[in-house]
């Protein structure tokens, strides 16, 4: 019975009407192939239809800022491409020169001539009071957090970093009286801006400004601005952990994926979160990278105005907002104050979200979740 | 005989189990060649390209298992050190800062590492379309 009930399937299965029913099964299931896998068709044919429209472009800068600037820029050629690049470039190496504290710039004033006549009026350009202005309004907000009239401790530091990360041997900290004797010299009320006669006057001899906080995300929030007026649709900027989007990732028809990097990277887990953005910055600051290590300790690169100490309270703090400049600022200032601080700091910056990582502690704000994809509590 | 037989074969539903084995099989392997189709392939590994002062010097395929340090005419004091675990990092460098030394190991496509006082980029790229296989745009 068995063998027979196999001998009939093989009869049926290649008689006539068996091949019939196998034509039809598969034309039918052609048919319903096609008909499933049309809509799914026309969706890939409508992702491919935008990057054909605008080609993927990359190029790096290095350099300005003191960083490898990643530039990636989605536009209708080659061409286009490479004046975008030219006009990135030379953007970045004119700010670079304009806010740079240890070299004269070809073109005239910039902060070092500021600081090289502390004590009288110094004609500036005006980009240059635009971003002194906005320092002193980013250290109001932060209670004077962040400060850029202190250069003169900041120098210190600066020496101090250099000189034991170059020579360990030779490894030293600033000794605290040296610090409160330049601490001396920091009252912001001592930055003027004078915009009628175009001026900026250190009026206390021995200040001197430090834009490090902020400079590199100013910039890049200036150049940014610049590439959508001139009508880039999609493009990101990568200047050393301060990253800005434009529009969303054409190749992909997707928002821009930014990771965020962990400070404590073993090799193994190089990122703590992604977010998904649109037309936003993402800025990290951290104690992973700018920092000299002295008798086993290690020391950041970001000092506390209050304590002339560098920043203990995190690992690294990271901001998503619209605007780079805030972003960059936030992040100095969130490194400097407790999460509880910071969050009612953040609360005067409708739309910044923020991320905290302590060792293995990752908290954020529930606007920050929402940009990782994640359902909220 | 003949009507009877086209009468059984008439009563015979169309559609038997053995159709619908076929069918299923047939939407099983399109769909199977639809999502083979649409996915971008595995990296099979990635490239390392190292540029001094905006020129590429050097492309090491980061293998399984190789383990070696890459040293420069252009800068002695730069070591740089491929991993077996396929990443790549500054190790050494004579740079005020140090900063490309604690980036750290790198490996994903479209990652990078700088060393800007001597001007030197390792840029990860993936073998086929380096975007395609980023799982993220770019690090923060």
């Amino acid at each position: 019975m068995g063998i027979r009930g196999i001998s009939e399937k093989k009869g049926s299965a290649f008689s006539s009407a068996g091949i019939a029913r196998l034509a039809a099964a598969v034309i039918l299931a052609l048919l319903i192939s096609a008909f499933c896998c049309l809509p799914l068709s026309c969706r890939a044919a409508n992702q491919t239809a935008s990057p054909a429209a605008l080609q993927r472009f990359e190029a790096f800068i290095t350099g300005p800022f003191d960083t490898a600037i990643k530039v990636i820029l989605f536009t209708a050629g080659e061409e286009e491409f490479n004046a975008y690049r030219l006009f990135i470039e030379e953007e970045f190496w004119r700010l670079h020169r304009l806010f740079d504290i240890y070299h004269d710039a070809p073109e005239g004033v910039n902060l070092k001539t500021v600081n090289d006549h502390a004590g009288t009026p110094v004609d500036c350009p005006g980009e240059l009071m635009d971003l002194i202005e906005f320092g002193i309004g980013c250290g109001g907000e932060a209670g004077g957090r962040v400060n850029i009239a202190m250069g003169s401790v900041l120098s210190l530091w600066h020496d101090a970093r250099e000189i034991s990360s170059a020579s360990p041997d030779r490894a030293y900290i600033p000794d605290q009286k040296s610090l409160e004797e330049a601490a001396g010299h920091t009252s912001i009320r001592d930055v003027v801006v004078d915009r009628a006669r175009g001026t900026v006057t250190l009026k206390d001899r021995m200040m001197r400004l430090d834009v490090g906080a902020i400079a590199k995300g100013y910039a890049v929030e200036k150049i940014a601005r610049q590439l959508a007026r001139r009508g880039l649709q999609s493009g990101a900027i990568d200047a050393g952990g301060n990253v800005r989007v434009i529009g969303r990732n054409e190749g992909k028809n997707k928002p821009w994926r930014i990771g965020i990097n962990n400070p404590l990277d073993n090799g193994r887990t190089p990122l703590v979160e992604i977010a998904s953005v649109e037309d936003r910055a993402v800025v990290t600051s951290g104690n992973d990278q700018r920092f000299f290590i002295f008798e086993g300790r290690r020391y950041s690169h970001i000092i506390d105005p209050t304590t002339l100490q560098p920043a203990h309270f995190h690992d690294s703090v990271s901001i998503i907002a619209e605007d780079s400049g805030i972003a960059d600022f936030l992040t100095t200032a969130l490194m400097l104050m407790t999460e509880e601080e910071g969050r009612i700091l953040l609360g005067r910056f409708p739309g910044c979200e923020a991320l905290w990582v302590r060792g293995s502690s990752v908290t954020m704000t529930e606007g920050f979740r929402r940009f990782t994809g994640q359902a909220g509590d | 005989m003949k009507d009877r037989a086209e009468t059984a074969r008439d009563r015979r539903p169309f559609f038997r189990s053995r159709d619908a084995l076929v069918l299923f099989l047939v939407l099983l392997t399109a769909l199977l060649l639809f999502l083979a189709a649409g996915k971008s392939p595995s990296p099979a590994g990635c490239v390392a390209k190292i540029y001094f002062d905006g020129k590429l010097i050097e492309s090491v395929r980061l293998s399984q298992g190789i383990e070696r340090d890459w040293l420069f005419p252009e800068r002695p004091s730069i070591v740089i050190h491929q991993y077996a675990d396929q990443t790549i990092a500054f190790v050494s460098s004579d740079c005020p800062d140090h900063v490309c030394v604690r980036t750290g190991r790198i490996g994903q496509p479209g990652t990078f590492a700088a060393c800007v006082p001597n001007r030197f980029l390792i840029v990860i790229e993936g073998e086929t379309d380096s975007s395609e296989q980023e799982d993220v745009d770019l690090v923060a």
